[in-house]
């Protein structure tokens, strides 16, 4: 573990040097989450504040509150950061470090999501300490199931957006991987609407991808929202996925290794 | 023994696209590989505490040979041995023992201070702390890092960088020590420095070193042996010095001073470059005796002063690759 945080220490440090690209990086999710505020805002005005598939406007805001808080946390650094060392040719240290691959690229994305969580944690309780009227304050007892669950669903994205990250090898249209990779985890994570909102068939088919133990389960876990199995089938779930994206890492990584052409003196 | 490769071999797949924007098109759908052999059938062996350089033409194949000892290219055929290892499993001890540079990659990373480089790899290579400030010291007098390792390495010039670089990779002591073109791109002072301290390294630490240059200096600053590549073949392998002996095909004199009978008179095949009161003979090794030549030259000339040039490495690569020495 020890190596894991020098990583993440150190992309932290690098991450951190650039002044007004870290500004930019931190504030932009909160341009977006002000967006959602005001047209979520609008749709309830047109539905005289009742509630919407079950969501009343405090419980939607809250939800995107609290989508902005963890969903920024990972978006387009490990897919860009890998293909550019790919095209340098820069990729050969990370490959003869004593460190393996794949601890090296969570450390990275552990590194880049430090500073911005903590950005995201002070917004969102601002948000709850200074608009109570606006948000469902969550209850304690919610606190630890949350955590939980955040921990190990954090850790299936970083899985999923490792096993995604290794395609670069494959191709340069990293950018086409990144979108991709965006547009399935923003809709069938809850961070594009909340699942409840879907047709059942539809919500049946998300919870059997691993998007959704990534956002909404940990935000209905808080938020005392109906889910369609229990905590402890949900922790079951996450382990199971985080364990199918390090098969997936250990066969890609394989075929990459094995595959690889290292070109230029 | 560091290094076993047994008949190795490593052939690359190159896409062969048709000329022009149509060829771009029916690229899309239908693809052709050519196939080039970069290292072909090459089996050698490297001892402990050699200093090897490894020769050869642009495209013979030094690079591709030190990307697979290292572990980081797959060999289409044959076996390479590392410190007893396969490099292709890569794991952790072995990748601990070695250190890497190649000369137009850095190891640091771009966006810290060099210093937090250097910290990050003692936790990376588990180095116990009083044994890494030590050596750290060691390394930072020796190339005289001290002013710049509060910089950034993107903020470096390429000669400090490469000299950060260099005692990056040296923090761990690693036993074998891979370098692909360490001196590109830097200045003559630069050279010298990394040049002195890798060979310190090798005779005081006993570091294995195998280097591919194209700079002659390095090669023989550094190295006592050479493995000299041919279209991905071995050419040679053997010391430096005979390496000379055997293909340098001319001697040169210089001599100083007034000429009183023409030396090509009793040598017709003697070449002399006058230049003032100074002139450079010289002639092919097989066809005289260097006492001889010697012996008939200080007839010829009121000699001031006279110099015997060893060949250079240069020369060697001249002639076993078939170019005029420049």
């Amino acid at each position: 573990m020890k190596k894991f945080w020098t990583l993440a220490s150190v992309t932290l440090q690098s991450a951190l040097y650039y002044r007004s690209a870290v500004m930019i990086n931190l504030l932009s999710p909160a341009v977006q989450l002000i967006g959602q505020f005001l047209l979520w805002m609008a749709l309830y005005a047109q539905q005289d504040g009742s509630s919407i598939q079950g969501y009343a406007q405090a419980d939607m805001m809250t939800h995107y509150l609290l989508v902005f808080c963890i969903s920024s946390l990972l978006t387009w650094s490990s897919e860009n950061t890998l293909s550019r060392e790919i095209r340098n040719g820069s990729i050969v240290t990370r490959r003869t470090r004593p460190v393996s691959f794949l601890t090296q690229s969570l450390a990275a994305m552990a590194g880049n999501m430090v500073f911005q969580a903590g950005i995201n944690l002070l917004v969102t309780a601002a948000a709850f300490g200074l608009f109570p009227r606006f948000f469902v304050l969550p209850s304690a007892r919610n606190l630890l199931p949350f955590a939980i669950s955040l921990i190990l669903g954090l850790t299936v994205r970083m899985m999923l957006v490792h096993c995604f990250s290794l395609l670069c090898f494959y191709t340069t249209g990293h950018l086409g991987i990144t979108w991709t990779r965006n547009a399935l985890s923003d809709f069938f994570s809850g961070a594009l609407l909340p699942l409840a909102m879907f047709p059942e068939w539809l919500q049946r088919f998300s919870y059997c991808t691993p998007f959704p133990l990534t956002l909404q389960v940990p935000i209905a876990l808080l938020l005392d929202r109906p889910l369609p199995f229990s905590f402890a089938q949900f922790l079951l779930l996450q382990l199971l996925w985080i364990g199918v994206f390090y098969l997936i890492h250990k066969a890609m990584y394989r075929h990459v290794s094995r595959n690889t052409t290292i070109a230029g003196g | 023994m560091v290094i076993q490769a047994n008949d190795l071999s490593r052939t690359y797949q190159i896409r062969k696209k048709k000329a022009g924007l149509p060829g771009a098109v029916l690229g899309l759908f239908k693809t052709e590989y050519l196939e080039k052999r970069a290292i072909d059938h090459l089996s050698f062996t490297m001892e402990e505490g050699e200093a090897l350089a490894c020769i050869g033409e642009n495209g013979a194949g030094k690079s591709t040979l030190i990307k697979m000892l290292v572990g980081i290219l797959q060999p289409t055929s044959g076996s390479v041995l590392v410190m007893g290892q396969d490099p292709m499993k890569r794991q952790q001890a072995y990748l601990r023992k070695i250190g890497v540079v190649f000369g137009q990659k850095t190891n640091l990373w771009l966006d810290i201070p060099v210093e937090e480089s250097y910290n990050a790899m003692r936790t990376i290579y588990q180095i116990p702390s009083q044994v890494f400030e030590k050596y750290k010291r060691q390394i930072v007098d020796m190339l005289d890092l001290g002013p710049i390792l509060q910089s950034p390495a993107r903020k470096l010039s390429l000669g400090q960088r490469m000299k950060a670089d260099i005692g990056l990779v040296l923090l761990h002591k690693p036993r074998l020590l891979f370098l692909d073109e360490p001196t590109i791109g830097l200045d003559i002072n630069v050279k010298h420095t990394i040049r002195s301290f890798i060979r310190q390294m090798n005779q005081e630490e006993g570091v294995s070193v195998l280097l591919t240059s194209h700079d002659l200096d390095d090669i023989e600053q550094i190295c006592d042996t050479a493995l000299v590549l041919q279209k991905g073949k071995s050419y040679y392998r053997g010391s430096l010095r005979e390496l000379k002996e055997r293909f340098a095909c001319q001697k040169v004199i210089t001599i100083t001073g007034t000429e009183k009978r023409n030396p090509c008179a009793l040598y017709p095949d003697l070449r002399l470059e006058r230049e003032g009161r100074k002139t450079t003979i010289l002639f092919e090794a097989h066809a005289h005796t260097m006492e001889d030549v010697l012996a008939h030259l200080l007839q010829c000339y009121e000699v001031q002063d006279v110099s015997i040039q060893e060949p250079g490495i240069d020369d060697v690569v001249a002639q076993i690759f078939g170019r005029k020495a420049e």
